[in-house]
């Protein structure tokens, strides 16, 4: 039945195609005196292969159109995205201690926060003994001043004129090893110099022979050891506020990272040789040379103490720098991440408690508009949150009134490596000398929106 | 001439086939509803029933390799090979947007050898079973907190389900024939998700997600004919082929790539809960045909296929599980060979097809059945001086609607099949 002529199977029997085969080859063999394409061939070849390759472009071309928007009903509605918010494991208040020498600036004053309790700060310094600057021998007919400079930042009663006195400090002391809460001697018995600052940027000191005197034994001495005898003999001043003050200053001593200061920007002693003191006076700050020596301070640094609070909102999160109050935070998300682990964003919020931080009117208190998060590995928190960078910071989000930090990273290193080592605290702001202190709604707050929490945003992976 | 025409068509089209499969992979351009389970099934069509828009169950070329019957494989004296491939483009719309796809691929390839010449057959091929390819984008915006943020998602397929198989084509008597096939399932999908938004702060997500596995299932075909039964020289016959159920045990897995421990890894998505295996069921399916030749001239054919989708499974998604439902489709066509009758002329050379067809569709959304209308042309371009051939079909199908969220889908597709058989596998006869 299924033989090669049937009706439905015929086509040319083998036969017939393999006769009309040999004959055609053959006949094209003789003709083309045994060779297999004629010219002829060759042209109509290239003609229909150019001819299909141009077709064939010309299809694939078209295969690069786009579908565009079409079938976009077929992708999940929400693009399989999920958003969950869950509040912070635990967090507890931790009080630290930090260093407070050779700060960029150095606090002076005192205010009666009514958030935070009593600040009261001590600056302390002393000039070096370069005798570049200002030659081997002060005078009494030279001039010789200690000019401050202030930050315009301000802490405390603005509407008041703040007193400090100078005294001599009876402890010696060494900046990089102060910490704010160390409390030194001073010998209050005698005035070296005082004066009053409101809102001026500088102000000049005259500070008494006698203490200029003592400092004139250790710039003149020819000892080979001078330096170490200045450094262990002679504890320089302390700048005091008087009774009454109810306000902080910032003195500036040391430049912003990349600003390049003048000596003028910052705290120095100054000396006018007597004969240069009526070009002095006359000066004008322009055009001729400035008549002054600039003496750079040796050390400096600041302490002082917090004092309690009056009334301690137990629902808030006080963080204070200098560094007293940090918060420790458990995120809980060592051991679990809520979400999945296609996580494109997680934030941990705090939100600042406006309410509490309101001051009355004409006293005003250095905006926190930073939070830094430190994963610190050490039972020594202070120095590690002061000697190090934190691992995120978080800017104030004024639209929102927030800190946001993003740990999508470290949610990464959870899900596919390992929790980093330590526990997060949180502080405020770089310690710089500068006083920043805020109150956060804390986990138990009365609005549960303003309450810290996480907010992690991940594509659920396991489903379409 | 002809065949140095066809065979330079051949040359000139191959490498632009290949480049358009890898084209294919990168555009992800084919059905939207390919997007749905393992892909759409893909329809297999003999060469010589392309023309059709039939598989050719009942359909005997001594020529041309079977694809849709196992029973015609032992009928052959010649030994076969067939290579195919197609272009579809779509006009797809949604009711809010239209838009164009093409897709160029390379789909089947098989080899029919006579063990004993019209006796005895061995096939050996590899077959698609369903396709997926499409590339869907949509946007929409969430507010995880104080802010809306928007955002793009963007997801593109690949891959599907193929099939090696290797089977035995017994010819019983001259009336009636059978034949079976041991068939490898491979099934291999990828789909890459891309999600990105327009906060900096929220980092973009993209991911794949691969599915592979492997399952065994068989064919089963036979074939009948005869011949005088309303008239002298008329020949009748008819073809049945059933594929049993299968089972392919999948795994899946997630990755992306993501910054951790300061460089970039790949890591895994899924949760330890995560569905990391599953099971792709695909269905029995028959098909049935009658072919009918009234004269030498013309061939008559009549098919009726059926899949019973809604057994299938898919246990990565139960919802778009429930998507699937049994697929009937219908189909009659005519052939007409003028080449099997003396005249010489140029139009006389050539075989004709015509074919019309009804797809109920596999799918069912929102209470609406993906249905397909599909008219088919064709033309076998034959070789004088062999057995080989080339095969080009034609078709213009509608699916689907715009309704109900659904896409309506205008397909313009071409199959080209070529059909070698002395040219390649019997040694030149002249040398």
């Amino acid at each position: 039945m299924f033989r090669t002529n049937s009706p439905s199977t015929i086509r040319k029997s083998p036969k017939v195609i393999h006769n009309q085969r040999t004959e055609r080859v053959g006949r094209n063999l003789i003709k083309q005196n045994y060779s297999i394409f004629t010219i002829e061939d060759l042209q109509h070849y290239i003609r229909t292969a150019t001819l299909a390759a141009l077709s064939a472009f010309l299809i694939l071309l078209s295969g690069c159109e786009d579908p565009g928007g079409v079938g976009s009903r077929f992708l999940d509605e929400d693009a399989g995205l999920e958003t969950i918010t869950t509040p912070l494991a635990s967090s507890e208040a931790v009080t630290v201690d930090s260093y407070s020498g050779g700060l960029r600036y150095m606090a002076i004053g005192r205010y009666d926060d009514p958030v935070f309790g009593q600040f009261e700060s001590i600056g302390i310094l002393k000039p070096s003994i370069d005798t570049t600057s200002i030659g081997s021998q002060i005078s009494e007919e030279d001039l010789f001043q200690l000019r401050l400079t202030f930050s315009s930042t301000h802490y405390g009663d603005t509407t008041q004129t703040a007193r400090y006195e100078l005294y001599r400090l009876s402890d010696i002391w060494r900046g990089n090893e102060l910490y704010f809460t160390d409390q030194l001697e001073m010998d209050q018995s005698e005035l070296v110099g005082e004066f009053e600052v409101s809102g001026e940027t500088t102000v000049s000191v005259d500070l008494a022979q006698s203490w200029i005197d003592e400092y004139n034994e250790f710039l003149s001495s020819s000892n080979e050891d001078r330096q170490e005898q200045y450094r262990t003999g002679f504890p320089g001043l302390a700048i005091v506020p008087a009774d009454g003050t109810t306000r902080a200053h910032f003195i500036r001593v040391r430049p912003d990272p990349g600003d390049d200061a003048e000596d003028e920007e910052l705290a120095r002693f100054v000396r006018v040789p007597a004969e240069d003191l009526e070009e002095w006076e006359e000066w004008d700050g322009t055009d001729e040379e400035d008549p002054r020596q600039f003496l750079p301070l040796a050390d400096w640094g600041a302490f002082g103490e917090w004092g309690e609070p009056a009334e301690r909102d137990e629902k808030s999160i006080y963080l204070t720098n200098p560094l007293e109050s940090v918060l420790r935070v458990e995120t809980g998300l060592s051991e679990s991440v809520p979400g999945g682990r296609n996580v494109s964003n997680a934030q941990l919020i705090f939100h600042p408690n406006r309410e509490l931080l309101e001051l009355p009117d004409g006293h005003v208190r250095p905006e926190v508009t930073e939070l830094r998060l430190h994963r610190v590995n050490s039972a020594r928190v202070g120095e590690w949150i002061f000697g190090r960078d934190p691992v995120l910071t978080a800017s104030l989000n004024q639209g929102n009134d927030s800190f946001r930090f993003d740990l999508t990273g470290y949610i990464n290193e959870i899900l596919f490596n390992a929790p980093p080592p330590g526990q997060f605290y949180l502080s405020a702001h770089t310690v710089t000398g500068l006083v920043f202190s805020t109150v956060l709604h804390g986990e138990d707050a009365d609005d549960d929106t303003l309450r810290p929490k996480l907010i992690i945003t991940s594509v659920n992976s396991d489903s379409r | 001439m002809i065949r140095r025409t066809t065979l330079l068509l051949v040359l000139a089209f191959f490498p632009v086939m290949v480049f358009g499969q890898l084209q294919e992979d990168k555009n992800r351009a084919g059905s939207t509803y390919s997007s749905i389970a393992f892909g759409e099934p893909v329809s297999l069509y003999s060469p010589s029933g392309a023309g059709m828009g039939l598989t050719g169950v009942s359909l005997y070329d001594p020529y041309a390799v079977n694809s849709a019957n196992p029973g015609l494989w032992g009928v052959n004296s010649h030994t076969q090979g067939v290579l195919t491939a197609d272009m579809h483009r779509l006009r797809v719309e949604d009711g809010a947007e239209t838009g164009i796809t093409n897709r160029i691929g390379i789909n089947r390839f098989q080899l029919v050898l006579p063990i004993v010449r019209s006796q005895l057959g061995l096939s050996a091929g590899f077959l698609p079973v369903t396709r997926s390819s499409y590339s869907l984008r949509a946007s929409g915006s969430f507010t995880p907190d104080f802010e809306e943020i928007d955002y793009t998602t963007m997801e593109a397929g690949a891959g599907g389900v193929n099939r090696a198989e290797l089977g035995l084509g017994y010819r019983v008597s001259d009336h009636f024939s059978i034949g079976y096939s041991t068939n490898i399932y491979f099934a291999s999908l990828n789909r890459e998700h891309d999600l990105v938004f327009d906060s900096p702060r929220y980092q973009p997500l993209s991911y794949n997600e691969d599915f592979s596995g492997t399952g065994l299932g068989h064919r089963f075909g036979l074939f009948a004919r005869t011949s005088g039964l309303f008239r002298e020289n008329d020949e009748s016959s008819f073809g049945i082929s059933l594929l049993l159920p299968v089972e392919i045990d999948m795994d899946r897995s997630v990755t992306g790539f993501r910054n951790v421990s300061g460089g970039v890894q790949e890591v895994d998505l899924l949760p330890s809960s995560g569905l990391r295996e599953g099971q792709i069921d695909l269905p029995l399916e028959i098909n049935l045909g009658l072919t009918y030749n009234p004269s030498r001239y013309v061939s008559l054919s009549a098919e009726y296929f059926r899949q019973q989708w809604s057994n299938a499974s898919y246990t990565f998604n139960t919802t778009e599980e429930q998507f699937l439902v049994d697929q009937s489709k219908s189909g009659v066509g005519a052939q007409f060979h003028p080449y099997r009758g003396d005249s010489g002329g140029f139009f006389s050379s050539f075989k004709y097809s015509l074919g019309a067809g009804y797809d109920t569709g596999y799918l069912k959304i929102a209470g609406e059945r993906v249905e397909t209308l599909m008219v088919n042309g064709g033309i076998g371009i034959l070789s004088q001086r062999s057995a080989s051939s080339i095969d080009i079909g034609f078709q213009l199908g509608f699916r689907g609607m715009s309704a109900q969220n659904l896409i309506k889908e205008t397909v313009w597709g071409l199959t080209l099949s070529i059909n070698l058989a002395e040219m390649m596998f019997i040694p030149p006869m002249f040398q």
